[in-house]
Parts: C-alpha cells; structure tokens; sequence
C-alpha cells in the first residue's frame, strides 16, 4: 500500500520509526516507548526511561494528532544526504502521550503557522536513494 | 585542592587561512601562548586539546611540531564545549596536584557552509533535520512567542557583534553592518537571517595554567580560575533534549536548561554571581542565543533579554558588556577553540589589555559555550 499515488518502491528512512497505514482511510502511527513507572513517552522508542533511569518503558503507539510548541523552516541545502525539497517546515510538536517530538511539517510558510495549533502525522515521500527506492519519512500537517 | 591561574593565552586568529594546515594554525596558538607566559615548552607538563572536525590524534599532530617532551596529551571532542572541557581537565589536573603547568588549547579548520553534523540519527540527517539552526530557530521562536522577542531585537545583537568585531583583530568579519543589512539578508531558519548566525571557520586559541602560588613567579597580571564547570542536560529539559540528537524531549515536564544548572554551579564554585561579573563571552551561535543565554547566565530575569538589549547594557559601555569580541557571530566558530577564544578575550578584559574593546575596571569575566550533546561549558575567571 502505497502513502502517496507512486510507482516507486516507497521505503522509510528507518525501519521502526514508524507504521505504514494498515489500509484505506487508515493513518500512519509514530512507534513510541512509555515507562510503566513515570509515564514519560519517548520517541523514537527506547529500553529505558530517560527520567527514571531504569529499563521501564514499554511499546506504545503514539497518537496522530498534537499541538504544535515551537515552529522554523529550512531554505537552503543542507548536508546529511537529504536530496529532497527545500524548503520545508520543521516543528516540535506535543503528543498526547506528553512526548515532544521534533518533525518535518508540511508546511514552511511560518505565517501560516502559530504555537498551540493543532497538526496531524502523515507520511511524506522525500527523494530516490541511490538504489531507486524512494524513501519515505513523516511530517505534521496543520489540521484545517 | 590548589588555586589554579592562568599565565599565558595565545591565538591564531579566527577566519579562512587556504593551504594552511590545522597544525601550523594550532601550533601558532600555542607558542604565542608560551610568549604570553614566558616559559619555554619543556615546563609544559600535561595538555589537552579541544578539536571537532581534525580526526584522530589532532593535538598530538599540533604539539609534535612544537616539541616531544613525552608528556601526556588528551584530546577532547566536546562539541561547542571541547575547548572548555580541555581547560577545565588542565585545571584540575594543576588543582589536584598532578602536574604544575598544565596547556588547554584548541583548534579547528572546518569546511565551509552548514556544519556536517555526526551528532543526529540517520533519519534525522536523510529527512533534512541534521543542521544546528533548527534547533536554535526552534528555541528563537519560542522566546519571541513567549516573551514578545522580536526580529529586529535579534538584528540588534548582530548590529552589536560586528561592531565589536571590527575593533578585534581576531576576528574574522571585521566590517560593521546595519540593521538593515541583517534584516535583509536571506532567511536560513525562520526567524535566523543569515548575518544573525556564526559561520564555522578556522582558528586557535590557547591558556597556560599553573597553581595560584606559582603565577607570580611568571606574571605580575595572574587570572584566577575561580570556576570551570561543564554539564549536560537534564530530562525534561525542552531544548536541552533537542540538542542530543535523535532524542525527543518531555512536553510533561520543565527541567531548568543546562545553561542555568551549569552557571549556578559555577556561580557556587566561585562564590560570586552574576552581579559581580564585568564581561561575559557567551554562545552566540546566532542571535537568538545570545538573548535567552543572557536570561540562562542570569544577566537579567527571564523574558527581559531583549530588553536588556535594547537598554544597550550588554554594549562594551554597558553595565553588563557581553561578547566583546564580536563573540562567534564576527570571529565565526572554530568549534573546538572557541571557548579558549572567549577565554583568551577574557584574560585580555581583566588584564586591562583589549585595546580599543576594553571594559572599564572588569574583575570577573564569565565564558560561556554549549552545543551538540547538550555540553554546557562555564569558566569564570577573575583578577
């Protein structure tokens, strides 16, 4: 099942970041990690817990939608192997499990942006890897 | 523990230097360090070395120009804060007793443009997500949403760094520049223009340190390393975390930053505060920096660092003078020596020798970097 309409091989950037859709109207989930002692969330997930220093947490999948904290945009090229479009948006953005994640967002025109609003995950294709795969990575959309 | 002073700084200037070797531009630092103390190599006993982007052995690659002595020599990766990682080693290494004199320096030679960054996740890096001003542009508009910051305050700070900056001969941009010409320079991350951001560039820079009791001996200036504190960042910390690449941070919770954490320590270490400081040399990656380090330093309460701009306090006439180097947004930043080129301006300020930059009366001089990883440096140094 494809994100987009594409003939290419969609791939994501990191296999365990994230879920494809299970199906038609189905969105893609983040795959996070809760501590069943303090109920911090972290993302990508991990054995332990940050805050309480123990190996505590637990799978979670994270929920799609969340309030964008703080926003900035990206306008030139940028190292790192990223080949696809400049520019783009980039967020932080509160989860209901209370994980901060950093992230694309769709949009990069910041006027159109502002703290508080709320955005939902999707999946973005970003450029052809040198194997003719197109790679596939996550962004938030601001929820119109 | 011993008091521990420092008796020498050195430099290479901080700028582009084609077909230089980073050797020869660290070992420039080194020896213009040794004149400053007025030892000779041979009386060096330990030495660290600050360096990001040289690869393996760098400061054995520096110092094997300069003499082989057999003594030990460390080197650091610590990001924005190697080169005050490698002087607060020196610092203890002369404050246990292990050795007498001990050389702090660092270098650097970085490739122009965005810094190539290691310290993301690869999906960071293949979703565009691995260049610093993202998380600085991120932590800028959180100040503006929060406390009303505004673009033209961010324009001022570089207003300020270059006009310092002109006045340094360190430094790599020289030239003073307008308000308007930063305002209309291209946007990299909304709100960072490119003349608000630091460029990386090429440099050293260098401190000699040996016991309080000693200094006298070599100079009749000594500068007191009152406090040499590094710290990284605590869980729950918003922008702490996102400076640790690949990590999320906690929307749940609100840690203090560790710029606040690692300042209060060196605060205690010193027993002073931030009243009793008479210039500061802080992480000024770009502009937005500069503002909320005033508010994390303590300069001024938080929310009021615009303000505190714009009262033109922190100018090299101002109650507070900060950066007076032109800081990294006029020198550009050799990651691994800038600390030590806070600190060599710092030393200059307290000795009464920064030429046309200098402070009226400074005592204690604060130096201040933090980076990738969270590594929060802070020296203070007094008279």
């Amino acid at each position: 099942m494809s994100v987009v309409p594409s003939r290419k091989n969609q791939v994501p950037v990191q296999e365990g970041l994230f879920s494809m859709p299970a199906g038609p109207g189905e969105s893609a989930r983040l795959l996070g990690s809760r501590c069943k002692v303090c109920g911090e969330a972290f993302f990508p997930a991990q054995a332990m817990c940050a805050n309480c220093c123990t190996e505590t947490t637990e799978p979670v999948v994270l929920g799609t939608r969340g309030k964008l904290f703080s926003y900035t945009n990206v306008n030139h090229a940028v190292p790192g192997g990223y080949k696809g479009k400049i520019p783009f948006g980039v967020g932080t953005v509160d989860l209901p499990e209370g994980v901060r994640v950093t992230t694309r967002l769709t949009e990069h025109d910041t006027s159109k942006l502002r703290k508080g609003m709320e955005v939902e995950l999707v999946l973005e294709p970003l450029f052809e890897d040198e194997q003719g795969n197109e790679l596939v990575g996550f962004a938030f959309k601001p929820v119109r | 523990m011993r008091d521990v002073a420092i008796i020498g700084v050195g430099i290479h200037p901080f700028g582009r230097f084609a077909g230089k070797e980073f050797t020869e531009i660290g070992q420039v630092a080194v020896l213009d360090a040794l004149r400053d103390a007025g030892i000779p190599w041979k009386e060096v006993q330990a030495a660290f070395c600050g360096n990001m982007t040289s690869g393996t052995a760098a400061g054995h690659r520096v110092l094997a120009r300069v003499g082989m002595t057999g003594i030990p020599i460390v080197n650091v990766e610590n990001a924005c804060a190697s080169g005050g990682s490698a002087l607060r080693l020196a610092t203890q290494a002369v404050a246990t007793g292990l050795y007498d004199v001990a050389l702090a320096f660092g270098v650097e030679k970085m490739p122009r443009g965005f810094m190539a960054m290691t310290s993301y996740d690869r999906w960071q890096m293949l979703q565009g997500m691995a260049i610093n001003p993202i998380g600085m542009a991120l932590n800028t508009r959180w100040h503006m949403d929060t406390y009303g910051t505004t673009a033209i305050q961010l324009a001022k700070v570089s207003v300020k760094s270059h006009k310092n900056g002109a006045l340094n001969p360190n430094a790599m941009y020289r030239k003073a520049l307008s308000l308007e010409e930063i305002m209309n320079s291209p946007m990299v991350c909304d709100p960072l223009r490119l003349l608000m951001l630091c460029a990386p560039d090429e440099g050293a820079a260098a401190a000699i340190v040996t016991t309080g009791e000693n200094a006298r001996k070599y100079t009749s200036q000594p500068v007191f390393v009152a406090a040499a504190q590094l710290g990284s960042p605590l869980y729950g910390t918003t922008f702490g975390t996102i400076a640790v690449g690949g990590s999320s941070g906690s929307a749940r919770m609100s840690a203090p930053e560790v710029s606040v954490v690692t300042a209060q320590k060196a605060y205690e270490q010193a027993g002073l505060g931030p009243q009793d400081l008479g210039c500061v040399e802080l992480q000024d990656t770009e502009s937005g920096s500069e503002i909320i380090y005033y508010e994390q330093l303590g300069l001024c309460g938080p929310g009021e660092g615009g303000r505190l701009l714009d009262e033109g306090a922190t100018e090299i006439n101002g109650r507070i003078p900060v950066n007076t180097s032109g800081g990294l947004i006029a020198k550009g930043e050799p990651v691994g020596a800038s600390s030590l080129g806070q600190v060599h301006e710092l030393v200059l300020q307290l000795r009464g020798q920064a030429g046309q930059r200098q402070v009226a009366g400074a005592r204690v001089g604060l130096s201040h970097t933090v980076g990738a990883g969270g590594n929060c440096s802070v020296i203070i140094l007094k008279r």
